[in-house]
């Protein structure tokens, strides 16, 4: 029989003496209601912890004490008694406590905290089963208690849940169960729920909504459900066939603070290779930078994921561009996910509830971008009752406000946040900082609106601001504005389908004023519009079979410039619009094919159009494509198609299982992409544009070959991963020297379609559970271009590889968590990193009246290695679950020993002597202290 | 207080997005010795100058001069010029030779005498227009320390009708004049002989541009350029003090040449921001015919060149202005006659050495000691001025 633990209550018995399933249900079948025995006890104790009790009557009389720890913790008895018979003694033992006891004929003393046992069962119920005998028979547990007519239904957790229609059709042993699970308090679906049932282990995890289907045999069983950061539960069913069934869970306030970096799935058990999760808990513990938990800063601690330097914004998975990686808040695109170019990300650290970032292994229902998918999610707001929480530092300040429109089915999550520089910057009597700027500000919500058990409707926006001035007349702006809506609907417990309109715009402008003749305003900007719709069908236990259209409208205004008044001499010019359609079809099947062996196999097909009107230049042939040798200028009309790419992106992963806690995974993933940035400026600049594919600009294509082994330790309380990667890229933009990218009509002749290669190993070791946790990350990583084209002009390095802008070859992250108690944890974090590669002047020459430095080749050296320490302890007001407002401190240093790194290198030149120069962001220890409430 | 100390910590946050700019303190790989081509051809009468030489350690010293090469000048469809090395590394065309002409393609060959040779690829002289008006304003300025700096901001309006230029590139060459308060007309000698010397006290002196200085009409929606700025002269160089000349010197530039400019402008005189472009190899339009690979310094220009001339007087600035004077803290120090008298000679002998002149005897109705001023302070020529006044000066 099985060894399943039992629960008795809504508490797991998880006290040395387990009381196993098998065992109960065999006494307690067995067990006689007159509870009189002939045992007699002497006993006298005073003040003896109730423990010591237990042991000394187990010792000396041929009984034994099954309970829970909990109920008995601190309880101290003193009592003096002469050979009691055993029912009289334990009465008297019990008196003053509310555990209730039971004994069996092998003198087995049951205890049952608050509940008395009732050991009947509702008078029709054996009859309803007996009805239905052909499912009846293969109930295990009536297997069990042929004849028996006792049962044990103590609270909840034993009542029993009746799934599916027992009248209904029988044939078949399996059915399907599945349904939503929520948070209690909240009601916000929980995602990453793991339900199971044991014996043989069959189990499932809840997806993004919540939502888990899982297919068991038909029978009773006791499903187990279990979250970080919630309390486990359990329920008893009965499984006739297939059948909805809900479940709410309860918050576990002790666990706040832990951290949780994980798979979906375990990642011995997920299928695909390189991904990775990092939800709120995680975010929460890192130290905070500037006031602000930032969950890029986190991001870039994992294996894989660089970025060219401090204050760069965009990141680097796994030697891609910044512009390959597809970075979506609540599935709708955001374009820049920065603040003041990268110190802060674009994504409150409040409302996130998780990020998952797919570095390899990105499933066929992903596209649009080669080298990643960034996928941000916002938490819902709560359903059950209205809160408020915030934080402010000498930063930002920013505020979280949700609560039920209707309770129970329709709920709101507003987040706002804003940095108050400019009001600060006003204060201030310098002129140079006074004329200075630097504000951002952020307003995300989401509301989700259950409209039936079938069918829900979550809809969000985003928008964010930012403006800045730095040593310049010139002030800079730029905006995201996002929004979705998505409507999920069950067909049927086997069949899912879900319909998502989303619309994204960024746009920026930059306008100077200072010179009357040279004033001028450029503005740029982009937005697309996405409807996709796809369907889930689970067939059976085995497939996960996702179907799906996307179609994608691209609109952008790729720049204009105009004079801010009559006598400025810049000369109007509006660049004309950009117009694309981008379409897929993708089709996807997750198989498990045997305990040991998952495949996932994924075609995408993905088709983009340049549609007119647009003007296309023809070019000389035989030469670099240059502005003097257009030699033809081509017209298309309004709605016409200028040029069409297509073609197909495999998608593949496989998962064996070599033992129980160790396994391994090969993926392959093509992935094409229709939308290119364009800068050359080393980080992300606001000013740096997106352009589509035209005639001249071909999609990037991406092809990466993953694999890894992965490997649980100490109970999953260590997870290790090894994984390694070989990729590259087609038609990836280099630019010639000295390109100037902002408003150009004709960017073909200054960029060139170069090939990239990147290749590395990574190394991740966690440690998720305990006192201390965290993680240890390596990575060792090339990435390279090159650019070789036919002609003068089109060739780098002489058309030779050469290190990419973030070829980082060693990177190293320490992340460290400790928890002193439940109220303090102090956190300390270490990166170190390779120093980028760069282009410096390596000597000088006199040329006309002045001595002008020489420059290596393109990336031909490298700045010094970056290391970088960060300290932090939050401090939390108390956890009482019914206290009205919660308060947190939390202090850090960011780059505690002042490390002065470097991010970037130039030389100047006055009169004949150069300069070489390092330009370092950060150089001291940035102490920051901040306050969060919620009430 | 407690604002004080947020102001504090907000004030930090700004000077983060500063950043900290210092020297760059690694080691440096060196470069080796490239070959640097500095050659220019206009429409100006020549003789042109071609100059070779080897590219310098960072630090800014060797750019060895290059012997004993082969140089010459090669108009399209017409006469090559060979030129003559005068000096070290420095060639010349012959004053009766070579003219450039607008609207012809030029090309520089160099063979050394190691037997690389090397060729620039043709360059078309462009006719520059002429210059419409070089004008100044009085203005304020911050420099890089934050200091407010007065003086006269030059400006230059150019237009070229044929809408031919597009590309303009602008040097010029300041003249200014200026006296220095002791100029002396007696030369003490090693032998304490005191004999009369030159006096010079008024002197012009020169200094060309080096600033890159470079601008296109062809975001404008005609060929024009209006108030470029050119040079600010500050009124704490002195320059502005009496009389001051500039002399503009507008070249037209192929897009090819303003594209080179531009590059070694961005690499070598933008301050590093987070924004800037990515340094890079620039590149030369010569290149070693069997090597294509090598890298080649420098450039061979052909540019059409128009020039205008401008003088500001000092009675021209505001009123209130005071310009310092060009040569300052100047005083006279008196050493006086000593018992025995060769201790007072020997005396006026050492300061001599040490960057002083003698003025003159010191005492009001009898000699009581010797005036020594500093050098500068004596002789205008120290300070590089030439006391011949230029043709071109109008007082």
């Amino acid at each position: 029989m099985n060894q399943q633990c039992i629960t008795i209550g809504n508490k797991l018995w998880h006290h040395k003496r387990k009381i196993c399933l098998a065992n109960l249900l065999f006494f307690l079948t067995s067990y006689s209601f007159s509870q009189s025995t002939s045992l007699k006890i002497s006993a006298d104790y005073i003040n003896t912890p109730f423990e010591d009790v237990v042991l000394d009557l187990e010792n000396r009389y041929p009984i034994s004490f099954f309970y829970d720890d909990a109920w008995i913790n601190g309880v101290e008895i003193s009592l003096k008694v002469e050979q009691s018979d055993l029912d009289m003694f334990l009465k008297t033992l019990l008196e003053k406590t509310n555990i209730q006891y039971y004994i069996t004929e092998d003198h087995r003393i049951i205890l049952v905290k608050g509940h008395e046992l009732v050991t009947k069962i509702p008078k029709d119920y054996f009859d309803r089963i007996r009805q239905n005998n052909s499912v009846a028979n293969r109930l295990e547990i009536f297997e069990d208690n042929t004849g028996e007519e006792s049962e044990i239904i103590s609270d909840t957790g034993n009542i029993q849940f009746e799934i599916g229609d027992k009248n209904g059709d029988n044939d078949g042993r399996t059915a399907t169960i599945s349904g939503y699970i929520r948070n209690s308090k909240s009601g916000e679906p929980l995602i990453g729920v793991s339900v199971f049932k044991n014996d043989p282990f069959v189990g499932v995890v809840t997806d993004a909504f919540g939502y888990y289907v899982l297919t068991i045999p038909k029978g009773r069983h006791r499903l187990f459900f279990k979250s970080v950061g919630m309390l486990e539960t359990n329920k008893l069913i009965t499984l006739y066939g297939d059948g909805r069934f809900d479940i709410e869970m309860e918050e576990d306030i002790v666990s706040l603070k832990e951290v949780v970096i994980q798979g979906e799935k375990d990642i011995v058990d997920n299928l695909h290779t390189g991904r990775v999760k990092i939800d709120y808990e995680a975010l929460k513990s890192m130290p905070p930078m500037l006031g602000d938990a930032d969950i890029m800063k986190i991001t870039l601690t994992l294996p894989g994921i660089q970025s060219v330097g401090e204050g760069s914004s965009g990141f680097n998975v796994r030697g891609g561009a910044a512009d390959q990686n597809l970075i979506l808040i609540n599935d709708a695109v955001i374009y820049n996910p920065n603040h003041l170019f990268g110190f802060f990300s674009a994504f409150n650290p409040d409302v996130i509830k998780r990020a998952d970032l797919f570095k390899s292994g990105i499933q066929a229902h992903f596209g649009g971008r080669i080298s990643s998918v960034f996928d941000v999610a916002v938490r819902d707001g709560n359903k059950k009752k209205f809160s408020v929480s915030g934080g402010i530092s000498p930063v930002t300040g920013k505020i979280t406000l949700e609560g039920p429109i209707k309770k129970d089915t329709t709920s709101f999550l507003l987040g706002l946040r804003s940095t108050y520089s400019d009001w600060i910057l006003g204060q201030l009597k310098d002129p140079a900082l006074s004329n200075s700027a630097g504000f951002f500000a952020d307003a995300i919500t989401k509301v989700v609106h259950q409209i039936d058990d079938r069918n829900s409707l979550t809809f969000s926006a985003y928008h964010s601001r930012d403006r800045f001035r730095l040593d310049s007349d010139t002030l800079y702006r730029y905006f995201n504005t996002n929004a979705s809506v998505r409507w999920r609907h069950t067909i049927n417990s086997r069949l899912f389908s879900s319909v998502l309109a989303s619309y994204s715009n960024y746009t920026y402008d930059l306008n100077s004023r200072n010179s009357s003749s040279n004033a001028f305003e450029l503005d740029y900007s982009i937005n697309n519009t996405t409807v996709k719709s796809s369907i889930d069908w689970i067939p059976d236990a085995r497939h996960n079979i996702k179907i799906g259209i996307d179609g994608t409208f691209y609109n952008l205004s790729p720049g204009s410039i105009k004079p801010l008044n009559e006598q400025s001499v810049i000369k109007q010019e509006i660049l004309d619009k950009e117009k694309g359609l981008e379409g897929a079809i993708h089709l996807g099947d997750e198989f498990e094919y045997s305990d040991k062996l998952s495949l996932y196999a994924g075609i995408r097909f993905s088709h983009f159009s340049l549609i007119g009107p647009g003007n296309v230049f023809t070019y000389q042939s035989g030469i670099s494509r240059e502005v003097d040798f257009i030699t033809d200028t081509i017209a298309f009309d309004n709605g016409s198609v200028i040029k069409s790419y297509s073609g197909p992106e495999y998608r593949f992963s496989l998962r064996y299982k070599l033992a129980n806690d160790l396994s391994l995974k090969f993926s392959y993933d093509r992935t094409r992409q229709y939308i290119h940035q364009l800068t050359n400026s080393i980080a992300i600049s606001p000013t740096d544009t997106w352009r589509l594919s035209n005639t001249h600009l071909k999609p990037q294509i991406g092809d990466q070959y993953s694999a890894g082994l992965y490997k649980n330790f100490l109970n999953k309380g260590i997870e290790i991963s090894l994984e390694g990667y070989y990729k590259t890229t087609k038609n990836v933009l280099e630019y010639k020297d000295g390109a100037d990218l902002l408003i150009n009509e004709v960017l073909e002749t200054d960029v060139i379609g170069a090939t990239g290669r990147s290749y590395g190993v990574e190394v991740l070791v966690r440690k998720k559970v305990g006192k201390l946790n965290g993680w240890i990350s390596y990575t060792y990583s090339r990435s390279e271009v090159k650019a070789n084209g036919l002609f003068e002009g089109e060739k780098i390095n002489n058309g030779k590889y050469f290190p990419s802008n973030f070829d980082k070859p060693h990177n190293l992250s320490f992340i460290s968590n400790y928890k002193f108690n439940r109220r303090v944890s102090l956190s300390l974090n270490f990166t170190y990193s390779s120093g980028r590669p760069v282009t410096f002047p390596i000597s000088t020459y006199k040329f006309r009246n002045n001595v002008f430095a020489s420059f290596s080749d393109r990336n031909q050296l490298r700045i010094p290695d970056y290391y970088r320490l960060d300290v932090g302890i939050n401090l939390e007001g108390n956890h009482k679950v019914n206290k009205p407002a919660h308060g947190s401190w939390s202090f850090s240093v960011y780059n505690l020993t002042g490390r002065n790194n470097v991010y970037s290198i130039f030389s100047s030149s006055e009169g004949r002597s150069i300069s070489v120069n390092q330009l370092s962001i950060f150089s001291v220890p940035i102490p920051t202290i901040t306050y969060n409430f919620k009430f | 207080m407690e604002k004080k100390a947020f102001i504090l910590a907000h004030f930090f946050f700004i000077c983060l997005l500063c950043g900290c700019v210092e020297p760059f303190d690694s080691e440096i790989p060196g470069g080796s010795n490239f070959l640097t081509i500095d050659a220019l051809i206009t429409d100006e009468p020549g003789p042109y100058l071609v100059e070779l030489s080897r590219s310098g350690s960072l630090s800014g010293d060797g750019f060895e001069p290059v012997s004993n090469a082969v140089v010459s000048i090669e108009e399209e469809n017409g006469i090559t010029e060979q030129l003559t090395e005068e000096s070290e590394g420095k060639y010349f065309t012959s004053k009766t030779g070579i003219i450039g002409k607008a609207g012809k393609r030029y090309r520089l060959r160099v063979s050394l005498s190691d037997g690389e040779v090397y060729e620039s690829s043709w360059s078309l002289l462009k006719r520059a227009p002429p210059i419409d008006r070089v004008y100044w304003n009085y203005e304020q300025k911050e420099d890089n320390d934050g200091n407010i700096l007065e003086g006269a901001q030059l400006f230059v309006d150019a237009h070229d009708p044929e809408n031919n230029t597009k590309f303009y590139k602008y040097e010029w060459i300041e003249t200014w004049t200026y006296i220095v308060p002791f100029a002396t007309a007696l030369e003490f000698l090693e032998n304490f002989d005191i004999v009369p010397r030159e006096k010079n006290q008024i002197c012009w002196i020169d200094t060309l541009s080096s600033a890159i200085n470079i601008v296109s009409s062809l975001k404008n929606s005609e060929d024009v350029v209006i108030e470029h700025p050119l040079n600010f002269v500050s009124t704490e160089t002195g320059r502005l003090r009496l009389r001051y000349s500039i002399l503009v010197k507008q070249l037209a530039l192929s897009e090819e040449e303003y594209f080179f400019w531009k590059s070694l402008k961005e690499t070598n005189n933008e301050l590093g921001n987070l924004f800037d472009k990515q340094p890079q190899s620039i590149q030369s339009n010569i290149r070693n015919i069997s090597n294509p690979d090598q890298r080649v310094l420098g450039y061979f220009s052909a540019s059409g060149v128009s020039t205008k001339r401008i003088f500001i007087d000092n009675k021209d600035l505001p009123e209130r202005v005071i310009v310092k004077s060009f040569v300052d803290d100047c005083e006279l120090i008196e050493i006086p006659f000593t018992q025995p008298f060769d201790i007072a000679q020997k005396e006026v002998l050492s300061k001599i050495r040490n960057g002083y002149l003698f003025y003159d005897f010191a005492g009001l109705l009898s000699p009581t000691g010797f005036y020594v001023t500093k050098d500068i302070c004596a002789d205008c020529t120290i300070k590089g001025g030439r006391v011949v006044k230029p043709e071109f000066w109008i007082d």
